[in-house]
């Protein structure tokens, strides 16, 4: 009986172990942009969009834009991927990434849109 | 209408208020005091449903003073849209949950008389039945404008659809009985019925089960419909947010199972009950408030009751724990051993798979919050929830295929040998076929095996008791759906084959055996934009619509896919960008970029505003557009001014001269976006520099989902499983 109880011990540890393992590993966390460059790991940076929209090229596309987060920081950042249909209308971001060698690779793009309908004064 | 629903809201608050009052009356003082604590239940719920049904006319007849109304509402969405309009926004949801809840209360009042508990269990259903109210009132949807809009901001158009009409009810219906399970738990622990009130909470926990199980399937049916990203789950905090409990109140009905069986799980289907519900509020609080606003896509903006559904959250949390920790010592525990070759053992096995993979998905929702109180906000990828479902998936398929196979209380090797021996086989058979396809994957092949393991076991099973004509075969259909589910989930992602292709219009392209051909654009009725593209297998042709079109709005381009279903695989079809053609002689050219044509170069400069005589005349359009000839005549750049009405056709522009007359150019189109384009038609370049039509080009993504089907297949099995489950459950209290 007590041999029982101590596998299943042993088999639920295991499995917190390996919870929190994965948990680490996948974890990005959420960082201003002079951290982003300072780490060479997956991190979440937000910050806002300039009124200058960037550039995308339909043959390659690719995305690029300038990031700017709450401290000034402004960040090159580059996204392979069909630009989302309301990025013109972005105002500000949230990127999912890397930073390497001078510019922010996006994987994932957030776009926060500013909608004229939620301005409840009218 | 306004003043209705917001007074019929206070007036429900007081009946309820009062209707809470009798029932403890009668728990005190051991008097009858039922008939008005029945009484002020049912004035509750004709006010919440007098408040409902106030809140449905004003969006039926565009009351766009309504705050509610103007945001979720617009004068020409259909009659179906406009209903499901009541649901689209938070203040709406609440009101529905709010409402289906108070009747759900009304059968509980029912059942709860046969059971001789109905003041405690009604006493701690209408605690949470007055908090939702609260909350209503709170974030009412009743708030007015100073003025009257003339028109509404319109539904969301990702909303417009018969799936996202369904949706929100069941998630809300299974909400409300997940309510129920809270009640039922703590008065069961008040009154000391710690063995009695399982069989009557079971059909409950299975409605609830069922409710929000049906609702999370029906999200998944839409985001893959509608969304265009080729997926069913993302696991989004929103999404999470429902599967946790769902997770939660699976394991609790498996234990209330076993309890009726084997008397075992007591203290544990208490806990569950009482947290299930407790993870429903939890939820809401993360999708509701602006916590996750900077993690989630689709999170619901900020309105200020994160308070309160906070102190709801510790008030529940308080209640329940005091009353489960008070009574725990007197909670039955079976001391008997368990043996591991019993079913006893395989449901246990499975209970603590379901209990570990809902800590996992609360762990990572949670951990923008959990990550934040130690330091630095962080959220997992999803990398992190499928690769901690490996090995929870696997064990599940391999315990949900032993279950069928094994005693409630022990088996002997030899008979669970000789029963494993067909299924066992079968399932081998079809994991060796899956190699030989071309399946190298490891984690896929387990996957398939297990899977497979569990659709045959419990297959036999159902056969066995459907040829004995016994009744329980509803949880053997219900399991080889989840067999199913996962074949489908495992085959259609690991072997998605996806790629982005550009289709010119009338050039076909060849992927995934079939033949592509763009056709062009059809404007459909609703005036959204229908990609025609013709499909071509072998000799069977069929056309593909995914749709582009404009959302006021979302503004922006939203794009709908196509899915072309066959009955081993999906092709899924989803627009991605769309160029229209150029005809000869037209030329883009987009601000700053020099563009040569024939012996000329040009570049447009940048857009002027010149004044107009008179604003009748529209708005104006100067172009500026700097010309070079280059090669043997060379030339000075050379600066000329086309003009562009913005009202007027484009056949009705001038055409502006060179100075040497040789070229004439005329403004056809006019893009501001930046960086900026005209679209200009220009004759007198020599015949052979001239610019041949450019098709019209769409940018698709198009992916071969295989055994997609298995997926639908294994959500109808569980469900119908489901609803069998519950007649017989409810048949049983009888």
């Amino acid at each position: 009986m007590k041999r029982r109880y101590l596998i299943g011990g042993v088999i639920i540890l295991a499995f917190i172990l390996f919870g929190m393992r994965t948990f680490m590993r996948h974890i990005t966390p959420y960082v201003s942009i002079a951290e982003a460059r300072r780490v060479h790991k997956t991190v979440q940076v937000s910050g806002l969009l300039g009124v200058n929209k960037g550039t995308y090229d339909p043959q390659t596309h690719s995305l690029r834009f300038i990031l700017t987060d709450k401290h000034g920081d402004s960040l090159l950042v580059t996204y392979r991927g069909v630009k989302p249909a309301n990025f013109d209308n972005a105002t500000s971001v949230v990127v999912i990434g890397k930073y390497d060698s001078g510019v922010f690779k996006a994987k994932k793009l957030l776009l926060k849109c500013p909608s004229k309908y939620k301005d409840r004064t009218l | 209408m306004i003043e209705l629903g917001k007074s019929s809201l206070i007036i429900g608050l007081i009946c309820g208020v009062t209707s809470l009052s009798f029932y403890g009356l009668n728990i005190k003082q051991q008097r009858n005091w039922f008939t008005y604590a029945r009484i002020s239940y049912a004035l509750m719920t004709i006010a919440i449903l007098l408040s409902a049904a106030a809140l449905m006319i004003l969006l039926l007849k565009h009351q766009f003073q309504v705050q509610y109304v103007y945001e979720n509402s617009s004068r020409d969405l259909p009659l179906f849209y406009l209903i499901s309009a009541f649901w689209a926004g938070q203040e709406g949801s609440f009101l529905l949950w709010t409402l289906l809840s108070a009747g759900v209360g009304i059968p509980l009042i029912f059942m709860t008389q046969i059971y001789d508990n109905e003041d405690k269990v009604l006493f701690n259903y209408l605690l949470i039945e007055v908090a939702l109210i609260l909350i209503t009132i709170k974030s009412s949807p009743f708030k007015t404008f100073s003025q009257t809009p003339l028109d509404g901001a319109g539904l969301n158009d990702l909303l417009q659809n018969l799936w996202m009409v369904i949706h929100p009810p069941l998630i809300f219906l299974g909400y409300a009985l997940y309510g129920t399970l809270y009640a039922l738990a703590i008065a069961a622990l008040w009154k000391g019925q710690y063995e009695e009130w399982v069989r009557p909470a079971l059909p409950w926990t299975l409605m609830a089960w069922l409710a929000l199980g049906i609702g999370i399937m029906l999200g998944g049916v839409w985001s893959y419909k509608t969304l265009g990203w080729g997926g069913y789950w993302a696991w989004d905090p929103v999404e999470n947010a429902s599967l946790i409990p769902w997770l939660t109140g699976t394991a609790l009905f498996h234990g209330m199972i076993l309890q009726l069986q084997r008397r075992r799980m007591q203290r544990t289907n208490f806990l569950l009950a009482i947290i299930s519900f407790l993870l429903i509020l939890y939820g809401t609080f993360l999708t509701r408030s602006g916590i996750l606003a900077n993690f989630s896509v689709h999170s619901f903006t900020n309105l200020e009751f994160d308070s309160i559904v906070l102190g709801l959250i510790a008030f529940f949390l308080l209640y329940g724990g005091y009353f489960y920790s008070s009574h725990s010592r007197q909670i039955p525990i079976s001391k008997s051993s368990i043996a591991i070759l019993s079913k006893e053992f395989s449901v246990i096995i499975v209970i603590g798979l379901l209990i570990i993979s809902s800590s996992f998905v609360f762990m990572g929702t949670s951990s923008p919050i959990l990550t934040g109180l130690l330091g630095k906000a962080s959220n997992v990828t999803a990398d992190f929830y499928n690769t901690t479902h490996i090995p929870i998936g696997i064990l599940l398929a391999v315990f949900i295929g032993i279950c069928p196979l094994v005693n409630w209380q022990r088996t002997t090797k030899k008979q669970l040998l000789r029963q494993l021996l067909v299924p066992l086989l079968l399932a081998l058979v079809i994991t060796a076929l899956a190699i030989k396809a071309g399946s190298k994957n490891p984690v896929a092949l387990l996957f398939i095996f297990a899977s497979c393991f569990a659709i045959f076991s419990n297959a036999v099973l159902m056969l066995k008791s459907r040829l004995r004509k016994r009744v329980s075969w509803s949880s053997s259909l219900s399991h080889m759906g989840f067999g199913f589910l996962v074949i489908g989930i495992i085959v259609s992602s690991l072997f998605d084959d996806s790629k982005t292709v550009n289709l010119a219009e009338n050039h076909p392209v060849e992927i995934h055996n079939y033949r592509f051909t763009f056709k062009g654009v059809h404007v459909s009725p609703d005036g959204r934009n229908q990609m025609v593209i013709e499909l071509q297998q072998k000799k069977s042709i069929s056309v593909a619509t995914p749709t582009m079109y404009y959302s006021k709005r979302n503004e922006g381009v939203m794009a709908e896919p196509y899915v072309y279903r066959t009955l081993l695989e999906d092709i899924y079809i989803s627009p991605l960008e769309y160029q229209p053609g150029i005809p000869r002689g037209v030329y883009r050219l987009i601000k700053g970029t020099p563009e040569q044509i024939g012996n000329y170069v040009f570049t447009f400069m940048r857009f002027r505003f010149p004044p107009v005589s008179s604003p009748m005349h529209g708005m104006m359009i100067e172009a500026e557009i700097q010309v070079v000839k280059t090669g043997a005549q060379k030339s000075a750049p050379h600066v000329i001014r086309p003009r562009f009405v913005a009202m007027s056709l484009p056949t009705e522009q001038k055409p502006v001269t060179l100075q040497n007359g040789e070229i004439s150019l005329r403004i056809l189109q006019v893009n501001a976006d930046p960086p900026g384009s005209i679209v200009v038609s220009i004759e007198g370049i020599a015949d052979e520099a001239v610019r041949q039509n450019v098709p019209a080009q769409l940018l698709v993504e198009i992916s071969r989902k295989p055994l997609i089907n298995f997926l639908w297949l294994g959500m109808v099995c569980i469900v119908v499983g489901g609803l069998i489950a519950v007649r017989r459950r409810i048949g049983e209290l009888k």
